[in-house]
């Protein structure tokens, strides 16, 4: 039997992957010689709907195919992998996008059946937790994932190991292991592509993690934006239940850990670690002053790990194949690979996996593609609406936790969001700090009045009623906020407009000329 | 008032004695109905143990739970950086002409609320909107009418009048 992939991504199916997939259904019905497997999204959203086909020479790609072009393609031979123009893209690991890349966390993402334990196990998922069940003890573990180098990747980039460490360090009756996966930050999806398509991925790594630091219950707080993604790891809790990798003796080893699936509903801020915790006991997303830090009062008071889930899918691969060999990829402090999610005004944009150390402009344009024809590049923001606006004589900076933070930018949770020369740069700032404004937890009066303040200050720039010393009073707020803010939110708030007006004087320029 | 006995009295048994499962309750319940009645919150108060002074600063602070019945369908157009970056101002003017009406408002027909969201995590798909849980991507002006108005034929999201047909989200059709 032959099998027919399509994803059922929601992003592969706000263009029309779900008509495809129906349409094959009801050819496969009538001509029963092939199956039709539904997978995430591999990230190349400019070729879906993608129809891939196993063939011998490995999968072969149909892009851009709508729901009436299915009866003609498979006349034409889909199923033996025929090239027929225009979808035809050959082997897909072979196309110009993926060939550059490095997978080791979306490895498994839009290749195997989403949702099914048994092709998981297949692509050598579960290999790392009963390596760390067997042969590795707690302490091995987390030495493993302290040798790889890995660094969170919701945006802080501690090193996960350590926080593991604390929290293995102390004892409790009762700790905790949270998968963030409240991707909050516009212009990102990474997280979400995973919990739709390798959502056992991200179970294996939570209880891995549970069993290094010695935790009994796991929480996935997903934003209430992603119900699909809801949906699919809701239902993969279950499967692994039932698989014996979740419950009371997990594959009979007396190690107990049960995950529950919780979502958020609709704030931001819950996105910040502390806020999250809040949210997770019930309450208001309110921001907690740190220290202490979750690793030693976390959820319900008690030692807790909170990772993204990125950095959770990333530890099976690790502990198969070793720290080492993780830490042998990637840049300085940076090791391994990071999956950052182009978006904007781009040819091609999509989710890319590269080792750390590539610049950031063979990233927009290699994978990227580029602006489209016609345009010209404006400004790139990396690293979600907190992050700094970058000129296009920036982006020469090397993909690099360090590098960026250096430069006075932030990789954060590696979302890359282009704007061409058809955004308004004052309306791109107020825009940004209204968001904030709107955003903002309420807790502490620096991020509360000053993004407000701020935001109206902006406002009036972009409707040309500009007050004398304007971009000064800007300053003034973004000091305040900056220094003492309770949370990054506040603290970050201010750092897009201020490289704004430190690297593109001439969107104020007319402001100045209004003094 | 009370809450009769039904769903939304079983979801409020069930988390009795457990203020910390306030808002997963609060989620419950407008799943169920819709929306959550001031009825479900003096009960939830009671259950739970949280004031009711408590349980409504939740509410507030959530922008996804809501205290009166949603129209018919929920129309949200991202407004998030790609979107931005893309033409998200033209979808949204195109909707605001079509609905006639301005965002966080509800046509008079009740058919239609209309929203800006930031990020519905489609990002190399801008722009985008969200018809109920359907995403759509790649949205053109010259489209989106005809999206708004297929989402017209489909059936309502959830029932204003009967909060018990109101189908939880599964994702399946997202």
């Amino acid at each position: 039997m032959i099998d027919v992939y399509i994803s059922a991504d929601m992003s592969s199916r706000s263009i029309g992957a779900r008509d495809v997939e129906n349409t094959l259904r009801s050819e496969q019905e009538r001509r029963g010689d092939f199956r039709v497997v539904t997978t995430g999204s591999r990230g190349a959203f400019f070729l879906e709907p993608l129809i891939e086909v196993a063939t011998a020479h490995g999968r072969v790609g149909y892009a851009n195919v709508n729901a009436s072009d299915v009866a003609a393609l498979l006349e034409q031979g889909l199923l033996e992998g025929a090239a027929i123009a225009p979808f035809s893209i050959g082997v897909v690991t072979e196309h110009p996008f993926f060939k550059g890349q490095q997978r080791i966390t979306f490895q498994r993402c839009g290749v195997i059946e989403t949702g099914s334990i048994e092709a998981y196990e297949n692509a050598s998922g579960y290999a790392g937790l009963r390596r760390a069940l067997s042969e590795l003890g707690p302490a091995a573990i987390i030495d493993q994932v302290k040798r790889s180098g890995l660094r969170g990747r919701g945006g802080a980039a501690f090193p996960t190991g350590i926080k593991w460490q604390t929290v293995a360090d102390i004892v409790s009756l009762k700790k905790y292991v949270v998968a963030n996966g409240d991707e909050g930050d516009p212009g990102t999806y990474a997280d979400r592509m995973l919990m739709e398509g390798d959502p056992f991925a991200l179970l294996e790594g939570m209880t891995i993690c549970a069993r290094a630091v010695g935790a009994q219950q796991g929480y996935i707080y997903i934003r209430a934006e992603y119900p699909r993604a809801q949906a699919v790891m809701k239902q993969a809790v279950q499967s692994a239940r039932d698989a014996g990798y979740l419950g009371a003796s997990i594959l009979d080893s007396g190690f107990a850990f049960d995950v529950d699936v919780r979502s958020g509903a609709g704030a931001y801020v819950c996105g910040e670690e502390t806020a999250l915790l809040e949210s997770l006991e019930g309450k208001r997303g309110m921001v907690r002053p740190k220290p202490p830090y979750p690793a030693i009062s976390g959820l319900f008071g008690q030692p807790t790990v909170i990772n993204n889930v990125t950095t959770l899918a990333t530890i099976p691969s690790i502990i198969v194949d070793g720290g080492d060999q993780y830490g042998s990829i990637g840049a300085g402090r940076s090791r391994g690979t990071i999956p950052l999610q182009l978006a904007g005004s781009l040819r091609t944009p999509g989710l890319v996996e590269v080792p750390f150390g590539v610049t950031l402009r063979e990233v927009i344009n290699t994978y990227g593609g580029g602006v489209p024809e016609g345009h010209q590049l404006l400004a790139v923001q990396v690293g979600g609406p907190l992050g700094d606006l970058m000129p296009d004589s920036g982006l020469d900076l090397p993909i690099d936790f360090d590098a960026f933070s250096a430069a006075g930018s932030m990789l954060g949770h590696g979302g890359v969001v282009v704007y061409d020369e058809r955004t308004n740069p004052l309306q791109l700032a107020h825009r940004l700090m209204a968001y904030v404004a709107h955003e903002s937890c309420g807790k502490c009066a620096p991020c509360r009045l000053g993004s407000q303040r701020a935001a109206e200050i902006l406002d009036a720039m972009r409707r040309g009623e500009t007050q004398p010393d304007d971009v000064q009073l800007i300053d003034d707020i973004a000091f305040a906020m900056r220094g003492s803010s309770l949370c990054a939110l506040g603290m970050m708030a201010p750092t897009p407009v201020l490289s704004a007006i430190q690297r593109f004087p001439m969107w104020f320029s007319e402001v100045n000329d209004a003094k | 008032m009370e809450v009769h006995a039904g769903p939304v009295s079983e979801i409020i048994a069930r988390h009795a004695g457990h203020p910390e499962m306030a808002l997963v309750a609060l989620q419950e319940i407008q799943a169920q109905s819709g929306y959550i009645a001031v009825e479900a919150v003096n009960a939830l108060t009671k259950a739970l143990g949280v004031p009711e002074g408590e349980l409504q600063s939740i509410i507030t602070f959530y922008t996804e739970l809501r205290t009166t019945p949603p129209a018919q369908h929920r129309i949200c157009v991202c407004h998030g950086d790609s979107c931005a970056a893309t033409g998200a101002d033209r979808i949204s003017e195109t909707v605001e002409a079509h609905l006639g009406i301005a965002p966080n408002q509800t046509t008079p027909d009740c058919k239609y609320s209309y929203e800006h969201v930031y990020c519905l995590g489609n990002c190399a798909l801008s722009p985008s909107m969200a018809i109920d849980e359907q995403v759509v991507g790649r949205c053109r002006p010259d489209t989106v009418v005809q999206q708004l108005e297929r989402a017209s034929e489909s059936p309502a999201w959830h029932s204003r009048q009967d909060g018990s047909v109101y189908p939880p989200g599964d994702g399946s059709h997202a």
